[in-house]
């Protein structure tokens, strides 16, 4: 303000600059904090296409080496894990937007899921019967949409305070994919809770490839409150 | 000074010898209705003046880019460094002759950090994104700033040894992401800033295209190859497709029939969720068509259909560089096979009896054959194949190791026969490949450029030999148990891709029946 003033420009001019120089340090704080969350989103886009990688090649009757796949998940966990601390830190640090910490968690816990579902996947049976991979490769699809969709999101969000209405319709388009695919997510889920009921199933297997359908669902269903929490930010930034 | 424009649906045809035969050939392919991506070319007669530092040519470069890049953004609908659709592009040369390998590319400029956000907005893979920020910042690292690429892989070695993981295609994208800054700080090391003005990388990565025109290795290349006259090459810059896309994605090379042992078979090498980089430069073994097969039938099956319209079109056997993204083929190049002398002699036979080609046209292309090289030549005594690789280029070749061109060179003084021992299977070594009476890699595949160019020179070539451990430091190499020193004798079996511990012994057997067709077109002819 004190430039401003020695300038001649009057006290108002010199606020305004203030502001206008705080919006946009909250802006860059607030797109490095996404950046973060698009980092998370990542690794879990990461597991969520090993998984589905594995069913396809179940399908195909080709080896596949489930314990690496639940070995890589495991790391992937640990290491979102100390980015989401060190994420939070920051958030408390810059006093940001909070809703930038439940994405953060929206996201963390995304990746638990899926961790969980790598983890079930190493211990399906060697054979499973083709009607229930269908199922299952369904609801690896959309999980695999799902993480894309939020990334995108994530990425056109960090945008939407430049004020072009393309970045906000682009963020509400990835918000709408979460939640299509947060429903194929379920439908799959369920086409496999009934394709084991009405069948002829082993404990293992029926348990094994439910609790995979049910984890990755639960997987979806974090990253449709993840588009939720998008939302709400286009919906924020533009009432600004 | 026109630029030459590919993809806005002309069917026009370019001579060689002004757009370099890579784009002329792109520009038949395209009027073919295959699917290429758009792409601008300038021609070879800006290379002289720029080499010179022309500053009127330098003008007239950075008038036709900017055409060419409004040409591109218009027909893709993606802007150049955008930080919502951005347009990525690959700079290439091409001279009016094929000399693969030997000129430089530039991939991924216009990846500005604001490009790779746009890049997560389009796809949704961070992983993707930052791929192509490191792959952009290696490849205009060394070939614009002239940053030694052993830089590059160091670090690269050293991020896969400290996750703990296989290779590079297993990294995460939080660790692709912090290579890519890593690689960044390779160059800062230099005390050089990357641009992150698209247009300034696009400049700059065209002049060092045109300037590797005089590059040692290029000079060599001519050289060995008669092929002094050549004027210049072009650079053509084409829209980027992304081979490192995702799981259906991949980049590879198809030869429609086997330039090594010219059976009528397409040869095709693929990487599953990489660039066409690593496929060429030897850097890594792929894998082969049943690949593609087994998880895009489609996509094989369409390419075997272009393989074959292409060979119909240039009557002839083609090299054809591919990108599949996200389940899409595309076609980035195509051009004659380099090939053995067998294979040349197999194809003139086998291309007249399908009524593709007269024999007056079979007998131009045998005519300069070497026939003591037509010879087919086998292995005896000799013990059990101590290991296996591919084989890239047929023959026999004993000989004693190196393990780099100048050992090569000191060895070969001395009268003996040497087999050129290399990690990799790269174009870096082309010196030493024309001393060496063979050449055996531990990486790499049989569609890498350097396999290409030690088909040409016909000289036997393993490749992908996955049991050799090569420790050029120390010249020696390990196959399991046994070391193999500087001037110890190998023997390669470059059809079937084995290889001998020790001297074996040579049986030569003449291509008769082969020989005797040629002899009676000639007769005909007459």
């Amino acid at each position: 303000m004190r430039g401003a003033l020695l300038e001649g420009g009057s006290v108002r001019l010199a606020r305004d600059r203030i502001e206008t120089e705080l919006v946009r340090h909250l802006q860059r704080v607030d797109s490095m904090l996404l950046a973060i969350v698009v980092r998370q989103i990542g690794l879990a886009r990461e597991i969520a296409v090993g998984i589905a990688s594995f069913i396809a090649e179940q399908q195909a009757h080709r080896p596949f080496d489930r314990a690496a796949l639940a070995a890589l998940a495991r790391r992937i966990e640990e290491k979102a894990d100390k980015i989401a601390v060190d994420a939070r830190n920051e958030i408390a640090r810059f006093d940001a937007d909070r809703l930038i910490e439940r994405l953060v968690n929206c996201a963390e816990q995304t990746i638990d899921e899926l961790e969980q579902a790598a983890f079930v996947a190493s211990l399906l049976p060697s054979e499973i019967a083709p009607e229930l991979l269908r199922p299952l490769a369904d609801v690896c699809s959309a999980a695999v949409a799902g993480t894309e969709a939020a990334a995108s999101g994530a990425a056109a969000v960090a945008d939407v305070p430049e004020g072009l209405s393309v970045d906000s319709e682009d963020a509400l388009a990835a918000v709408g994919r979460l939640i299509e695919a947060e429903h194929k997510a379920d439908a799959a889920e369920r086409a496999v809770a009934a394709t084991i009921m009405g069948g002829e199933f082993d404990f293992k297997t029926a348990l094994s490839v439910l609790e995979l359908a049910r984890a990755i669902e639960r997987a979806t269903d974090q990253l449709a409150g993840f588009g939720h929490l998008l939302r709400a930010r286009v919906l924020a930034d533009l009432s600004t | 000074m026109d630029i030459l424009r590919i993809g806005d649906g002309s069917t026009a045809r370019y001579a060689a010898d002004v757009v370099g035969a890579k784009a002329a050939n792109l520009a038949r392919v395209a009027s073919l209705g295959l699917p290429v991506p758009p792409a601008f070319v300038l021609p070879i007669e800006l290379c002289a003046a720029i080499v010179s530092g022309d500053q009127r040519a330098k003008q007239e470069l950075t008038d036709g880019l900017h055409k060419g890049v409004a040409f591109l953004e218009g027909i893709t609908g993606k802007r150049f460094g955008d930080p919502r659709q951005p347009l990525l592009v690959s700079v290439r040369s091409g001279a009016a002759r094929s000399m693969p390998g030997m000129l430089d590319t530039v991939l991924d400029v216009g990846c500005t950090l604001p490009a790779v956000h746009g890049l997560v907005r389009m796809t949704g893979h961070p992983r993707f994104a930052w791929d192509c920020r490191r792959r952009f910042l290696e490849s205009y690292g060394t070939v614009v700033l002239g940053i030694d690429a052993a830089a590059f892989s160091q670090r690269l070695a050293h991020v896969v040894a400290a996750e703990g993981v296989s290779g590079e295609a297993a990294l995460d994208s939080e660790t692709v992401e912090r290579l890519a800054g890593d690689f960044q700080n390779v160059i800062e090391d230099d005390d050089i800033v990357v641009s992150e003005d698209p247009m300034e990388q696009l400049e700059t990565a065209a002049q060092s295209v045109y300037r590797s025109w005089m590059s040692e290795r290029a000079c060599t290349y001519r050289r060995l190859e008669h092929l002094e006259d050549l004027r210049g090459t072009a650079v053509a810059v084409q829209a980027m497709v992304f081979g490192n896309r995702g799981l259906t994605s991949g980049s590879g090379v198809a030869f429609s029939r086997d330039p090594s042992t010219g059976a009528a078979q397409p040869v095709i090498d693929v990487l599953f969720e990489s660039q066409g980089e690593d496929v060429v430069s030897g850097g890594r073994t792929p894998e082969t068509e049943q690949a593609i097969g087994r998880s895009l039938p489609a996509v094989a099956a369409r390419l075997r259909e272009t393989l074959t319209l292409l060979e119909r079109e240039f009557a002839d056997v083609q090299d054809v560089e591919f990108t599949i993204e996200d389940g899409k083929l595309w076609i980035l190049q195509t051009r004659p096979a380099k090939r053995t002398p067998q294979a040349a002699l197999r194809f003139a036979i086998d291309f007249v009896n399908e009524g593709l080609i007269t024999p007056a046209q079979a007998l131009a292309r045998v005519g300069g054959l070497d026939v003591a090289k037509l010879n087919r030549r086998r292995l005896v005594d000799v013990p059990e194949p101590a290991t296996q690789g591919t084989g890239a280029s047929t023959g026999i070749a004993v000989g004693r190791a190196a393990f780099d061109s100048q050992s090569a060179q000191r060895l070969a003084g001395a009268g003996d026969p040497i087999i050129l021992v290399r990690p990799d299977t790269s174009t870096a070594d082309v010196a030493g490949f024309a001393v060496a009476a063979g050449i055996l890699t531990a990486v790499g595949g049989r569609t890498a450029h350097a396999a290409l160019v030690a088909r040409q020179m016909g000289k036997p070539c393993i490749v992908g030999c996955m049991a050799l451990r090569v420790d050029v430091a120390s010249h020696s190499a390990r196959i399991g148990e046994s070391k193999i020193n500087e001037g110890d004798w190998l023997s390669l079996d470059g059809e079937a891709g084995t290889i001998y511990l020790g001297r074996g012994h040579i049986v030569v057997e003449r291509p008769d029946a082969a020989l005797a067709q040629i002899e009676r077109w000639r007769g005909t002819a007459h």
